[in-house]
This record gives C-alpha cells, structure tokens and sequence, in this order.
C-alpha cells in the first residue's frame, strides 16, 4: 500500500472463488470482522459455478485501504481464491478489452506505448480462437492512476487506433451530477 | 377515440386487433398497396385476413386515409433514415389537417425532429411518439413528467436483438455468425441485420432522446456509432473471466450520442437478458431511475401507442 493514500474508509468488491463444501463463508466473513470492514452485502447466485466447479461470490465491504489489506491476506492465508477487488475511488483500477487482428504480434508495443503516456498494465490476458491465425482478443488490467476514466480511456483508444484495434472499455459506473 | 392505422405490419396489425379492447374504433386502415375506409368502424379479423392472404386491404389508398374523418393518426410504417419517407409525409398531412398523431417511427423523429415540431407549433394537432424508444418501457412520458431540463442523460440498452445476440453467445460460447441464424429463424433479426447489429437502431432511439433534452437539434448524422459484428465469442469469454460481459450501451446528453458496446459487471442493471431492454435516466434532483421492459415486438409498441392515446384524451 503506498504512503499516500490516505487511511480512510471506502466501499470495495471483493471477488471470490469458494470451494464447495460447508463453512467457506465463514471462513470470509471471519476477517472481515476481525480486522472491522463493514460488510454491506453477499451476492451470490445459487446454480452459478465457475468451470472449475468452485462457487463465485461477490462481498461488498466498506473499511480502509489497510483494513482492506489485512483482510485480503487473512483471505489468501486461508486458502480463499481472491479473483479480483474492485472499487475504493481512492485508486481505482480498470479493465479493457481489446479485439483486432494484430494483438499477438503487437502486445508488448501496445502495453510499453501505454507505459509512456503513465498508464500502467498490472496483468492481461490474451485469447485466440482455434480457427483464426490473427483475430484475438485481450484483456488489459490497468492500475490506478492520476488521470481520471475517460482521459485514460481516451488514451487507450488513440493506441489502440494505430494497430487497428478495437477497444470496449467498461460502463462509467459514475455518472454525471 | 377513431383512429387512422397507417402501416399494417406486426405493430399497426397488434394495434387493430386491440384497439376495440382499449376503447377506439378503426375507422381507417392502410399498407403500403392500398386502404380501407369505414366510418362504422372496419372489421378488423377480415381485415387481418386479407392481409395474411396478401390481398389489398380494400380499394382506397394512403391518401384517402389521410383525408377521411378520425381522431388520431397511428403511424406505424417502416423506419427509413435520411429523409424518413413517406412517415414524414404523412404525419405533416395530419398535423396540418387538425389531427392528433401517434407515430413509432423513428426515422422522422430522429432525422426531422425541427421541422415536426415547427409544423406541431402552427397546427392545433398533438403529437406523441412514446412507441419510438424501447417499446413499452415509459421513456419519454417519464422525461416529459420531469421535464426535459431536469434530466442530465440517458444511456441503455435499447436494442433487443443485439442483446439476445450478445446475450446467447455469451452464455452458450456459440460464434456470432450462429446465433445472427438463430435470431433470424425466431424473428428476433431481421434478414438485413446491420440496422440492428451495426448499432444504427440504437443510435436513432438515442438521437431522439437527445432531441427531447436539448429541443431539437440532432440527426443520425451526429451519432457516433460502432455496432457489435466485431465481437467475438472469445472475446466474450475473456471478460466473463472478469465477472463482466458485453452490452451495447447507447448514450444520450445535450452534447452529443454515443452508441458502443461496452464492458458490464454481469450482475449489473446493464446486463438485461434476451430482448429487454433498459433506460437508466440520470436526473438532477430526483437521482437515477432505472427503467427495464420488453423493448420491441407488436404488444409492447403496440401498449406504448394505446397509453400515446390515453395521454391525448387527458
């Protein structure tokens, strides 16, 4: 956690992947209280498993980003699959999605070209179909950073236009007031 | 109410076949071949007969409707873009004769909004469009009853075969190209896809939205617009990885429109399944409202056009 973000609470959702057997959700919820997050709600879909035959769940918690910190170790030390943490507009991240013919060839100029305009790329995933040599897909995950959404968003697209690429960024989850 | 039915596909058909139920008489009725006229009121399951059989409805034509004696005009013929004809044509004839007009067609709100309100001004006719944007989903009454200044934006999924088409392919990992087949065998596409699928169908609901919010001033030629073809199964199944999929979101403010498909948290009010559709108004005091239903189809634009006539005996 870096020096500068301030101590103070915000709203995140945390992702999760259970195993299917009884008390995974305690297992959850245990360090959530011990180190006093908030939890606002469980969201999980009864029937939805995941390919690898473990149960999504969503936990919507208010705390602090070291309160967050503290919880998603006491997570991973329990063995909890921690799929991703979304929110705290402290800093928040983002992901992108990029189709087009030439991300294989050009993934690396794609993410040190975002690099220079200070747009960090933390993790991302490429797919191509069996059938096609050059049509893919890839998913970028962006770290947090000073510009805000759509100026980042705006950036993505100008590099994205060079290879031709298309870019589906995600729904503006704030809206105008 | 009498009522004038101009265009008898699947709306102006569901309208006929309900309008008795809801309290108006038919009094005229036209496709694109011919017309019938009956002040008494026309037999709508003859009619409807004829129809299924292709034979001409009766020997009158659009011009007779438009100069026969009813109350409001239902105008319910294709949408064509760029000069909206011949909807624009026949909602002037009305308006400028005294008639009141419901119309669901978007070309001439879309393309014309100026010039139909410039003629609503000079004439004693009403005219309501309700049916135009996401079916039976009360979009535009909602904004009126708010007033227009007190809405920021409008954004949503407005576009049930692109939904069912997103929607399918991302629950069945099926391609494109599979379920656009699929779509087309239900009559959920069209056999000419790209009015749907390229996203122009959206955009034209959203420039009419953002004619309502700024009093006129956009056309189809001041949306920008990128359809879904290019989306991929694989595509599809690198953001459900991420607990999200793919919707194509239109946006509507005083600047501009805006339609492409976006990334959508897969629990989220976006992520409507099949042909639902959603409007989310963003207001400036009243927060936001999220308003989801069937968005197409004959019974939804055709309930649309009858609360449109409720409206106008208020």
């Amino acid at each position: 956690m870096s020096a500068n973000v301030p101590n103070v609470p915000d709203a995140y959702t945390v992702s999760l992947e259970l195993a299917d057997k009884p008390g995974e959700l305690l297992q959850v919820l245990g360090p959530i209280a011990t180190y006093g997050g908030n939890l606002l709600s469980i969201f999980h879909e009864r029937g939805d498993i995941t390919p690898r035959g473990n149960i999504p769940v969503e936990v919507d918690i208010q705390c602090s980003p070291g309160q967050l910190e503290s919880i998603l170790s006491a997570l991973q030390g329990s063995d909890i699959d921690v799929v991703r943490v979304a929110g705290g507009s402290n800093n928040p991240g983002m992901i992108v999605l990029l189709t087009g013919g030439s991300i294989v060839n050009n993934i690396s100029n794609i993410i040190s070209a975002l690099t220079t305009l200070s747009i960090r790329v933390i993790d991302f995933s490429v797919t191509m179909p069996p059938n096609s040599s050059t049509e893919a897909s890839c998913i970028l995950h962006i770290s947090g950073n000073s510009k805000g959404t759509s100026e980042t968003i705006d950036s993505i697209n100008k590099i994205a236009g060079n290879y031709d690429l298309h870019v589906i960024s995600i729904i503006d989850q704030e809206v105008e007031k | 109410m009498k009522i004038a039915i101009a265009g008898f596909g699947s709306v102006g058909q569901t309208v006929a076949r309900l309008a008795h139920q809801n309290g108006h008489s038919v009094v005229a009725l036209a496709d694109s071949k011919s017309a019938i006229i009956d002040s008494s009121g026309i037999d709508i399951n003859a009619a409807l007969s004829s129809k299924k059989k292709k034979l001409p409805l009766g020997d009158g034509s659009m011009s007779d409707l438009l100069e026969s004696d009813y109350d409001v005009l239902i105008e319910a013929t294709p949408t064509f873009i760029g000069d909206a004809e011949p909807a624009f044509n026949y909602i002037k004839t009305a308006l400028e004769m005294g008639h009141d007009v419901v119309t669901a067609n978007k070309g001439p709100m879309a393309e014309r909004y100026d010039e139909i309100q410039n003629i609503c001004n000079g004439c004693n006719g009403s005219l309501r469009f309700e049916a135009t944007v996401g079916g039976a989903i009360p979009i535009i009454s909602t904004i009126e009853d708010m007033d227009p200044q007190n809405i920021i934006s409008i954004r949503g999924v407005l576009n049930g075969t692109s939904n069912f088409i997103l929607e399918r392919m991302d629950a069945k990992s099926l391609s494109y190209d599979h379920v656009l087949l699929e779509a087309q065998d239900l009559g959920v596409a069209e056999t000419d896809p790209s009015f749907d699928v390229g996203g122009i169908d959206t955009a034209l609901k959203c420039v009419i939205l953002s004619n309502i919010l700024s009093d006129g001033g956009f056309s189809l030629s001041d949306a920008k617009i990128e359809g879904i073809e290019h989306i991929s199964n694989h595509a599809l199944d690198l953001a459900k990885k991420e607990s999200h999929t793919i919707r194509l979101i239109g946006e509507s403010t005083r600047d501009g429109i805006h339609v492409s498909p976006k990334l959508v948290p897969k629990n989220d009010v976006f992520a409507v399944r099949g042909t639902q559709n959603i409007a989310q108004i963003n207001t400036k005091n009243g927060g936001i409202l999220d308003l989801i239903g069937p968005g197409a189809g004959g019974g939804p634009t055709a309930a649309a056009i009858f609360a449109d006539l409720k409206r106008l005996q208020v």
